[in-house]
């Protein structure tokens, strides 16, 4: 799974905004508001990944068990899989 | 033995809100 290409993200007065660009401003009308573990996630979904791989790292770098960061990683997935976000 | 320290940042749920704006 990743992000569609064509989605930008940015910081603005520490909200971390995701606006889409070129097409996809076309199929997805709208923008995106991440928190900071959301932010980190977008960001690593820029790559072609697994939630195998997702969850390792999301254990790496936060103070999360495996069922916790699976679950919410899915949950974070999904959301943006029902609008087309992640192909 | 000394403990190792754990680095890792404090988690929380990783959130995404979809702003979608009406046909506005």
């Amino acid at each position: 799974m990743k992000i569609k290409n064509n989605y930008v993200l940015r910081t603005v007065a520490n909200e971390h905004i995701v606006v889409p660009i070129g097409t996809e401003a076309v199929n997805f009308n709208g923008v995106l508001s991440l928190n900071a573990t959301g932010k980190w996630l977008w960001e690593q979904l820029q790559v072609e990944t697994s939630l195998e791989t997702l969850t390792s790292k999301m254990m790496k770098v936060y103070k999360v068990d495996q069922k916790t960061a699976e679950n919410d990683i899915l949950a974070f997935v999904n959301k943006l899989k029902q609008k087309a976000i992640i192909e | 033995m000394m403990k190792e320290t754990d680095n890792r940042l404090e988690y929380t749920k990783p959130e995404v809100e979809i702003i979608e704006f009406q046909l506005e």
